[in-house]
């Protein structure tokens, strides 16, 4: 259809005023696609952290239960030697499943000899502990400055069975340094008093203020024995080939283990890792908070535009309706120029979007985001799907906001709008 | 002969509310206008010629009385309905020939085939033809404002006449030009009503132009004053 010239024509009629119409749309686009891609790669290195960093793997099976009780009644959620090799052998039979291991949280007391405070351990296989954490050397493309800030079991070995590594925190607050010994107290499943002595391999940071003077790693093979559960786990670890499989795996694995007779809950790491799950809602509402606005302002522009533009033209849609267009015509010709204005203004936005991406990358900003001990860089992502949608949305608010102004211009008598100087 | 008149009016008035007072523009007019007829309305400033044009091109709607288009009882149709009607029979030359000044003289001429359901291949060829009668071969892509006042209203003309309507009605289209372009812009309108066999309905307020017509209505006060029939070719 010629419409589209028409439109297209239309819009340079005032240059000025669909110029700074189109630079207020590209700029609002902007501001949305840099923020969704701030967020987006806030998002991916809170994941890459949250899988393995914090060794959550994609999923976490466990007993039914054992989230909610398995602190106060061990005995009863504990899985047995049996069900940890039986549930392992079945998750592994599965495609996309890289690994399977069996983990075991501990607390208990740790002393230097003088001085004794609490701590929180996680027992797991060295071997399987270096295979989760692989995925975090490689995040963020590989850039060598996105150093993870918790590799807490980097020095845990299979040979050295009496390693442990600590939080920088809780080392400090006992002034243990490599190498020193230490001992840890605990109860047994069954509720009796145990101890072992251990050597201290290596301090790692926590990542989190609150849980840096508490974290402890240690080989599953002594945390089964502190505890006195040789064989069992309170929970078998996931990891996939990748993060996007993991709600089909979870809906496949609940079938098949539930087929298999037991009883469990499968949970994702995105709700084990509460933090990830607070900044995406925070993030969200931030987002929700910045399209609000530049929606607000490019609906207001465009209206305003639009009404002038239409009084102007309003000769000529006398014209246009007498020689036989529509009233229908007349509102589809000015709602495809505000549609076309938002378009142009969404590329011109993605121009500025990818300008001021690569200038943020490569000005290698850093900064210490909440919650963290460590400063991270600051990256920008193209987040394509929020940009189409942020096309779609701004097309269609602008259209709507051209939509009144040409219906009321589309519906005034010809004779009046002919009559029109 | 027995051919039915291809607008009937019946008893036409047209009133204005212009606050507390109504004026009645066109008061009781009754003219039936044959095909192929080139007729004039003629009268004075404000005898409401150009409210009666608007009523023949079924733009405006009586306030009172009928206009009936071959045989159709406009009155009765919904807008979509009468918008498509007039868009395949009735073309319009305006005194201040209303082109569209961000397309060219093609593209002006298109518009209405376009708007008719054309292809965009058909209408260019459709428009090109028309441009060429009109003699404007040499400014097809020309934008108005490039054109003089007489090229431009031969594009408006040509943009009339592009759909092959029944009828063109011309409101003034001589009242922007001079005299030389006014005669040049009714000759062709002649020429164009004698080749094609359109009826042409054109108002004036000027006698020197009445010279060529088929029939002359003098309008006075919104009522029919004298009607001379000059030619019998309708
Ligand atoms: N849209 C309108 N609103 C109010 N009065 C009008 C309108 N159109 C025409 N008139 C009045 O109707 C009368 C006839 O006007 P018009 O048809 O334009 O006459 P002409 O074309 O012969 O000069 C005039 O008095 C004019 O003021
Ligand atoms: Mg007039």
């Amino acid at each position: 259809m010629q419409f589209l010239t028409l439109s297209l024509r239309g819009l340079l009629r005032n240059r000025r005023r669909s110029l700074a119409n189109l630079l207020a749309i590209a700029l609002g686009f902007a501001a949305i696609a840099l923020f969704a891609g701030y967020t987006h790669n806030i998002y991916r290195g809170l994941a890459n952290q949250a899988i393995h960093g914090e060794l959550l793997g994609h999923l976490t099976i466990a007993k039914r239960g054992m989230s909610r009780e398995g602190k106060l009644y061990p005995e009863r959620y504990l899985l047995s030697r049996e069900e940890v090799l039986r549930i392992t052998a079945l998750v592994k039979e599965e495609r996309h499943v890289a690994l399977v291991t069996p983990r075991l949280t501990l607390s208990g007391i740790v002393s230097n000899g003088r001085a004794s405070t609490i701590f929180v351990a996680e027992g797991v296989d060295p071997t399987a502990a270096k295979a989760l954490q692989a995925g975090l050397l490689v995040w963020d493309n590989g850039d060598p400055k996105n150093e993870p800030t918790m590799i807490g079991t980097q020095a845990l070995d299979a040979t050295k069975p009496d390693t442990i590594t600590l939080a920088q925190g809780l080392a400090e607050l006992l002034r243990l340094k490599q190498g020193d010994r230490a001992s840890l107290l605990s109860n047994t499943v069954s509720g009796q008093a145990n101890a072992v002595d251990v050597v201290v391999g290596d301090r790692f940071k926590s990542g989190s203020a609150a849980t840096d003077d508490l974290y402890a790693f240690m080989p599953l093979a002594l945390a089964r024995s502190l505890y006195d559960a040789e064989g069992r786990a309170d929970r078998l670890t996931v990891l996939l080939e990748g993060a996007d499989q993991t709600d089909a795996m979870r809906a496949d694995l609940v079938e098949k283990l539930k087929k298999a007779g037991y009883d469990l809950e499968i949970h994702t790491w995105k709700e084990l890792s509460e933090f990830y799950m607070q900044v995406r809602a925070m993030f969200n509402m931030i987002f929700g908070f910045i399209f609000g606005i530049v929606l607000v302002v490019v609906v207001m522009g465009i209206a305003n535009s639009m009404s002038m533009t239409v009084v102007e033209r309003t000769r000529e849609i006398g014209t246009l309706r007498a020689i036989g267009l529509r009233r229908s015509g007349v509102v589809r010709l000015f709602v495809g120029e505000a549609a076309l204005l938002t378009m142009l203004g969404c590329v011109t936005g993605l121009l500025i979007t990818v300008v001021v991406k690569y200038a943020i990358d490569a000005a290698d900003i850093s900064y210490v985001p909440p919650n963290q001990s460590g400063p991270v860089p600051l990256l920008v992502d193209l987040d394509v799907r929020h940009m189409l949608l942020t096309t779609l949305v701004m097309a269609s608010v602008g259209a709507l906001a051209a939509w009144l102004p040409a219906r009321r211009a589309a519906r005034q008598p010809i004779i009046d709008a002919l009559g029109h100087v | 002969m027995a051919s039915p008149p291809l607008v009937q009016m019946r008893n036409v008035h047209r009133r204005f509310h212009l606050g507390e007072t109504i004026v009645e523009a066109v008061a009781g007019v009754s003219l039936d206008i044959h095909t192929g007829g080139f007729l004039a309305v003629w009268g004075p400033s404000g005898s409401g010629k150009s409210t009666l044009m608007n009523l023949i091109g079924l733009i405006d709607a009586p306030s009172e009385g009928e206009v009936w288009f071959e045989g159709v009882d406009t009155h009765r149709m919904a807008d979509n309905a009468l918008t498509d009607f007039r868009s395949h029979r009735v073309g319009f030359v305006f005194q201040n020939f209303n082109l569209i000044p961000v397309l060219s003289a093609r593209e002006n001429v298109m518009l209405p085939l376009q708007i008719a359901g054309l292809s965009p291949q058909k209408a260019s060829t459709q428009a090109t033809e028309m441009l060429v009668e009109v003699g404007l071969e040499r400014f097809l892509t020309s934008r108005p404002d490039q054109l003089s006042g007489g090229q431009r209203q031969r594009v408006a003309i040509a943009r009339a006449l592009a759909i092959q309507p029944k009828l063109v009605v011309a409101d003034e289209p001589t009242a922007n030009l001079d005299s030389e372009n006014s005669h040049m812009v009714v000759n062709m309108m002649r020429q164009m009503n004698r080749l094609h066999g359109v009826t042409f309905v054109f108002t004036t307020h000027d006698p020197r132009l009445l010279d060529n017509v088929d029939r002359k209505v003098l309008l006075h006060d919104g009522r029919v004053e004298q009607d001379e029939i000059l030619s019998c070719n309708s």
